[in-house]
């Protein structure tokens, strides 16, 4: 049989391998949720953090979305191909047009990862004396070996067929889902170190019994339903997961079950319950028809069609068994993520509010509002995610659980970590707007190489910290660039944007820095070309102005 | 509430001068709301400090901590350890949060980093105006709410003088005519006869400063 080969097409243009603007050598961390979730991640039964991926799909940062997409869905270009899309169903962007196409969305990020051969996961060191036995190499025994191994257990896997990947490699079509990738999905699972034993069959080539002899301080079952049968009540130390237990489902519920799987035989290995705890979430970020239907009207969100599956033409299809969907470009995939409106982004940290309502005053949205018992809440309902409140808060007392605020000044010392382009130019960071430049990451990078440009969901999402941080960690310039004011995806964005960069400007100018290294730009959506011309004046600019007393 | 304004960085710096170690002590109340002295004020300024000592070439260490409240000698408690550790403590606190800092920590010296101010409210987001001097003898009663003794720039307690000016003040054109607003909001009560009271002088002796209060 021919073997799978992913079109060249299918990765959209200027998408060629291995080069992400300024790509570091680990992904970027970001905030953990807190007590908020939003309705497409509460959906996912695998937890999967949706709306945080596609957050930095829409501001092209691809590895980190892989990334993050596989901490909780390793079987990322299976589940991008072949989910029945709870998250789809609850996503609020159906209340306003059509819901996010997050499933095409995800399939576009494992595509990029496998197309640009991202470097693999490194291996975990183990801490922990324990060795654990998984028995089945499906998504769901995978999925549990992912975690443990995270944990630091020594994870062995013992599989009957002669590879890995469970049903998805074994019986799904080829034109539904390639096996490379699913082969891609265990490469990245295996990279963290974990043993794997293909043609080993419980009850054929070892027991339950030879394991524990062998040292396994627990066996967790994960063999799938490939025929009907029910396992016996296990012993304890040994746990049973996924479809052996429970019946045919689909992939999303087996790697769920492994993430359970996990969490039991890490409880029974410390001593804990081996029930896992539910998670623990207060609130769903779930948003009223109304509500929204108010907001169109209001022009504060734009109605924007789903971007649909591109397909293959009948010539290309007819020679091979390759799927018939060719994936969205890149330019698609940024489109279709920036429609996402981050739903529940913001929260209050409640032990440092001081009540001062500076949030209820200046949100454009009257999202926060006084309770009853004259405290600030955050009308999940009604947040836009533009993350004015977090950055102008005195008490720094509202986090935002989405990616492009908490994560910035990391993003930053990784920019100015990266080598230069060129040795002869300053160090310039350059905080651009995703909605403004419509343009992927390798594009922006082309157009701008002695720049060090870093992605934001709107640049109101930048405050003087950040902008004081990126000069102390030794840029020589910096300068933001976003929409028009009449353009600005979010209202009064452009507004707050540059009162902070005057603030940040007199600050700059009393520390002895100078003024003149920073700047803002407000250009047409796209405006490429202007900031070309912009941004080499700016250079031009901090070059006379001299390295920065603080440059790296 | 306490209104502050943050001291010009100059002046923060010649304060600092003589120190290797400085503590800047946010304050989590009135001086986060009025945005002179919380969590994100210390850290801007911590920042701040931080690059300009290094453009002088200055080796000095700054940490950063914000409390609850500078005034309550028990929020100061885990305050000892970190102290301890350096040569002298920016409070950003008013006033009464320094003194209470410097009661509790009487070896280390606490340097006030911003001016307070006076007592008022929020016109809006980023506006605040005085509006009473807690001079221990209100008036409000009379006054239809509106403090002469504070709003008032001549602080007469039988106004308006001569030179109001269509609701204006002479001294300050840009202000409002505290008289003017008091007669405004007393027709508004019914209450106009009130402007013919006359005041004897103020009882500047209400309050004994230093002023104490006991709870009885």
């Amino acid at each position: 049989m021919k073997g799978f080969q992913l079109r060249d097409k299918s990765m959209g243009r200027g998408n060629k391998a291995s080069t992400l603007s300024y790509a570091v050598a680990q992904p970027i961390p970001f905030v953990s949720q807190r007590n908020v979730q939003p309705p497409c991640q509460a959906a996912c039964p695998a937890g999967v953090r949706v709306r945080d991926y596609i957050a930095l799909i829409a501001q092209g940062r691809y590895r980190d979305a892989d990334s993050l997409i596989r901490e909780q869905m390793p079987f990322s270009s299976a589940c991008g191909r072949i989910c029945y899309q709870p998250c789809e169903t609850e996503c609020n962007r159906a209340l306003v047009d059509e819901p996010v196409a997050i499933m095409y969305l995800k399939r576009f990020i494992s595509d990029y990862a496998y197309q640009a051969k991202l470097p693999l996961p490194h291996p975990v060191s183990k801490t922990r004396a324990e060795r654990i036995a998984i028995v089945g190499a499906g998504p769901s025994g995978l999925t549990a070996a992912q975690d443990l191994t995270k944990l630091a257990y020594s994870v062995t896997v013992f599989e009957a067929l002669p590879f890995p990947g469970g049903t998805l490699r074994a019986a799904l079509p080829l034109y539904r889902l390639p096996k490379k990738l699913v082969d891609w999905d265990i490469e990245n699972i295996l990279a963290l170190g974990i043993e794997l034993n293909t043609n080993t069959a419980l009850g054929k080539d070892f027991s339950l019994k030879e394991l524990r002899e062998a040292g396994y301080s627990a066996i967790l079952i994960a063999t799938g339903a490939d025929r009907s049968r029910k396992l016996s009540q296990p012993e304890a130390g040994i746990f049973a997961e996924g479809d052996s237990s429970f019946g045919a489902m689909w992939t999303v519920h087996a790697v769920a079950a492994g993430h359970r799987g996990a969490v039991s035989v890490d409880n029974y290995l410390q001593g804990k319950s081996t029930i896992p705890a539910e998670a623990n979430y207060a609130l769903v970020a779930k948003r009223e028809k109304g509500d929204l239907e108010e907001k169109v009207l209001q022009g504060h969100i734009k109605t924007k069609p789903r971007a649909g599956m591109p397909l293959w033409g009948p010539l290309e299809r007819i020679h091979d068994l390759v799927e018939m969907e060719s994936g969205y470009s890149e330019e698609v995939a940024l489109q279709e993520a920036q429609r996402c409106l981050g739903c529940g982004a913001a929260e209050i940290l409640e032990p440092k509010c001081t009540a001062c309502l500076t949030c209820v005053r200046i949100c454009p949205y009257e999202v926060p509002a006084i309770t009853s018992l004259n405290t600030v809440e955050i009308r999940i309902e009604r947040c836009q995610a533009c993350g004015v409140c977090v950055g102008e808060c005195p008490a720094r007392a509202i986090a935002f659980t989405m990616p492009g605020i908490e994560d910035l000044i990391p993003q930053i010392e990784a920019a100015l970590e990266a080598k230069p382009v060129s040795k002869t130019k300053p160090t310039i960071i350059g905080l651009y707007c995703s909605y403004w430049a419509n343009a992927g990451p390798e594009l922006i990078k082309k157009r701008f190489p002695n720049i060090r440009m870093i992605p934001l969901l709107c640049i109101a999402k930048v405050d003087t910290l950040h902008l004081l941080k990126a000069f102390e960690v030794g840029a020589h310039g910096v300068f933001l660039v976003g929409c028009e004011e009449e353009d600005c995806s979010y209202q009064k964005g452009i507004f707050w944007a540059r009162h902070r960069v005057d603030s940040t400007k007199k600050l700059l100018a009393e520390i002895g820095l100078g003024k003149e290294r920073l700047e803002i730009y407000n250009l047409p959506t796209s405006g490429l070309e202007q900031l070309a011309e912009l941004s080499t004046e700016f250079t031009q600019r901090i070059r006379q102005l001299g390295p920065s007393p603080f440059k790296k | 509430m306490i209104v502050g304004k943050q001291k010009p960085l100059s002046e923060i710096r010649e304060m600092i001068a003589d120190y290797k170690k400085v503590l800047i002590l946010g304050c989590g109340t009135c001086v986060t709301i009025c945005f002179a002295g919380g969590e994100r004020e210390a850290a801007i300024l911590a920042s701040s400090l931080r690059m300009a000592d290094k453009i002088d070439g200055k080796e000095r260490v700054f940490s950063e901590y914000t409390v609850k409240r500078q005034c309550e000698r028990e929020f100061l408690e885990e305050l000892d350890d970190k102290v301890k550790e350096v040569d002298a403590v920016l409070s950003l606190a008013c006033g009464i949060g320094v003194q209470a800092l410097a009661e509790r920590f009487p070896t280390t010296p606490i340097l006030p980093g911003l001016n307070t101010s006076f007592l008022g409210f929020p016109d809006e987001h980023g506006v605040w105006s005085e509006t009473c001097s807690a001079c221990g003898d209100c008036v409000l009663d009379q006054t239809g709410g509106i403090c002469p003794i504070t709003r008032c720039t001549k602080g007469l307690l039988n106004g308006p003088c001569g030179g109001t000016n269509n609701g204006k003040c002479e001294v300050d054109p840009e202000k409002d005519c505290a008289w003017t607003l008091i007669y405004q909001r007393l027709e508004k009560q019914g209450k106009l006869d009130f402007m013919r009271k006359y005041y004897p002088p103020r009882n500047f002796q209400a309050v004994v400063r230093p002023g104490k209060i006991t709870m009885e």
